[in-house]
């Protein structure tokens, strides 16, 4: 484990060295590339003045809003396509025929149907976020030992109580694995209509730092963009693992 | 306590099945794989589409879905429910009834003391032996008074000692507590030593019913590459006996009210007899043989070996290319894989 942080630390640090390094002995204009003490402390300046933080907050407000919206939907999707098996039949393919489109090439339509308000982030991400979940929802509950199920039954389990006390907990290993998925998507959906369509936020941000060529600017809410993805996926992570020690050895996907 | 009828019950596999199940009685079903005693089960838990008709008590339950029949039913694989530790799986039942929590947890700890398994109510069911896995699915199945409870092969896979427990348990809910079982099994060895009635099922039809020895020559029809001897035993000593088959000696596991003289019968599966060509196999049991007959038919050849006067059939892939009629063989009958049971039953209690 130490020698793993450390491996990871001397690899960073000598990128961040190379990254200091080139422009500063002018293998690269400053202009393109601006040294990372420079960026490091464009951040600061735009965090201490409040600007990149209004624009901040108001990208992770439209995510954390989506996305919680987008799950608990997905998962209402998923458990009513599964629960009959005519229902399944129906709707599963049409579930990964829509799990498939990119929600970003979406965004044009959502324009016009939506607007251009704060809705149409909002449901962008609540798209990329319930479809995908919807359908892993689906197939993860198709993927539950039947045996299981028919014991439930006989134990008196049906309808909602069967849902909620066996099939959601059964398929939350596919559930999750879903959301980690989506919680990266969700970022860049959000960061994307920003950019095409809204005038806040912190996509917009970037577009405005790019209109004054400002790189620094761009690397400085890059970083943002980047750590906020990470510590999102980092926390669904933990909420599956403290799930996974209460229920113990829950699957046998390896984990290390 | 309930009586359960099957009347003409016809499905995928079932071919106009019916059957009496007696109330407080173990009826053991009995039969190859693949011939419809799951399927069975399945049909008195209501859990896969039949014609015909099922009875509790003379009343028919055809349109009662499964989670208001009042049925235990513990699959062959135990099938507890991963996400829950042993107590909450066996409390499970109750839950779903609404009982307020105290009254569930008196009974939870009432039954896992009944059958021994309060030391693992905080574990959760991947990290149980099959044996312990087996047990809390009974305890499942019985937290809610079934009317009936179906035990789908409850022993496979499990070792001599806890086989001895779980019949042991079965005994007792039948003796103790008046519950109707049934008990899906395709082991004859197993069957033999369960006291109860005996449904002979084959390829989806209900060929005999009565008590093993009485259907004793259906069950060696319908089963038929299986070896029944009969002799009487000579000496014992401990937990083991020699017993004369005629002539033929073979050390047998003893059970407890066998003395010298009991007639008895022995039983062994052909795929659990050794044979060779080569030298005799070490440990007791082995006989010298002559190859009496080789059968080729549907893919699973049958060799038959006559020791003295007695046939074995015996199942082997190994050496049958070089083996031809008229050959001396060794063969060797492990005492494990050997089944006991007396011809002449002592009185059954109950």
């Amino acid at each position: 484990m130490q020698t793993r942080v450390f491996r990871v630390t001397v690899t960073l640090l000598t990128l961040i060295f190379l990254w200091e390094l080139i422009p500063r002995v002018g293998a690269a204009p400053e202009y393109l590339l601006p040294p990372f003490t420079k960026v490091v402390y464009t951040l600061y300046t735009l965090t201490t003045n409040g600007v990149l933080i209004a624009e901040y907050i108001k990208t992770l407000v439209r995510v954390l809003t989506g996305f919680t919206l987008g799950v608990p939907t997905g998962l209402l999707i998923g458990l009513s396509v599964a629960f009959s098996p005519g229902f399944r039949d129906s709707f599963l393919p049409v579930l990964a025929f829509l799990a498939v489109i990119p929600v970003i090439a979406l965004v044009p339509l959502l324009m016009i149907w939506v607007g251009m308000g704060e809705a149409l982030p909002i449901t962008a991400v609540l798209l990329c976020s319930s479809i995908p979940v919807a359908y892993n929802t689906a197939s993860g509950v198709r993927s539950v030992d039947p045996e299981i199920i028919y014991v439930a039954k006989t134990l008196g389990a049906h309808g909602l109580k069967l849902a909620t006390n066996i099939l959601v907990p059964q398929s939350l290993p596919n559930l999750f694995s879903a959301m980690k998925i989506e919680a990266a998507m969700a970022w860049k959906t959000c960061f994307v209509t920003e950019m095409i369509a809204m005038s806040s936020g912190l996509g917009y941000f970037m577009l405005m730092a790019y209109s004054l060529l400002r790189v620094d600017m761009l690397l400085a809410a890059l970083m943002v963009l980047v750590a906020s993805t990470y510590i999102f996926h980092w926390s669904i992570d933990e909420f599956e693992r403290s799930l996974l020690r209460k229920w113990g050895v829950f699957n046998d996907r390896g984990r290390t | 306590m309930t009586e359960v009828e099957l009347r003409n019950i016809e499905n995928f596999i079932l071919k106009n099945v019916s059957l009496k199940v007696h109330s407080g009685e173990l009826t053991v079903l009995l039969g190859p794989n693949g011939s419809g005693k799951t399927t069975l089960l399945k049909v008195v838990a209501g859990l896969i589409p039949y014609r015909g008709s099922v009875l509790f008590n003379d009343e028919p339950i055809d349109n009662v879905p499964p989670y208001k029949r009042g049925v235990g039913y513990v699959p062959q694989s135990p099938a507890l429910f991963t996400h829950l530790t042993v107590e909450e799986n066996i409390a499970f039942g109750l839950k779903m009834m609404g009982l307020h929590r105290k009254a569930v947890r008196i009974k939870v700890y009432e039954i896992m003391d009944k059958l021994c398994i309060t030391h693992l109510k905080n574990r959760h069911p991947k990290k149980l032996s099959g044996g312990e896995a087996r047990k809390v699915a009974i305890a499942r199945a019985l937290i809610i008074n079934p009317r009936i409870l179906l035990l789908d092969e409850p022993s496979v896979s499990l070792q001599e000692s806890s086989k001895l427990q779980l019949r042991n348990e079965v005994s007792r809910l039948i003796r103790e507590e008046n519950q109707t079982v049934i008990y899906v099994t395709h082991d004859i060895g197993e069957a033999t030593k369960l006291n109860g009635k005996t449904a002979l099922l084959n390829n989806g039809e209900l060929i005999a019913v009565g008590t093993f020895n009485k259907i004793l020559p259906a069950i060696s029809r319908v089963l038929k590459t299986f070896n029944i001897l009969k002799g009487v035993i000579t000496s014992v000593k401990g937990e083991l006996a020699k017993a004369d088959f005629n002539g033929l000696k073979i050390l047998i596991p003893r059970e407890e009210h066998m003395e010298k003289g009991s007639e008895i019968e022995a039983f062994i599966e052909p795929d659990k007899i050794l044979i060779t060509t080569y030298k005799p196999f070490p440990g007791a049991n082995t006989f010298k043989g002559v190859v009496n007959n080789i059968e080729l038919s549907n893919g699973a050849p049958t060799i038959t070996v006559s020791v003295n006067e007695t046939q074995l059939k015996v199942f082997t892939k190994e050496i049958l290319t070089t083996l031809r009629r008229g050959d001396k063989v060794y063969v060797k009958l492990p005492i494990r894989y050997l089944s006991v049971k007396s011809a002449t039953p002592p009185l059954l209690k109950g």
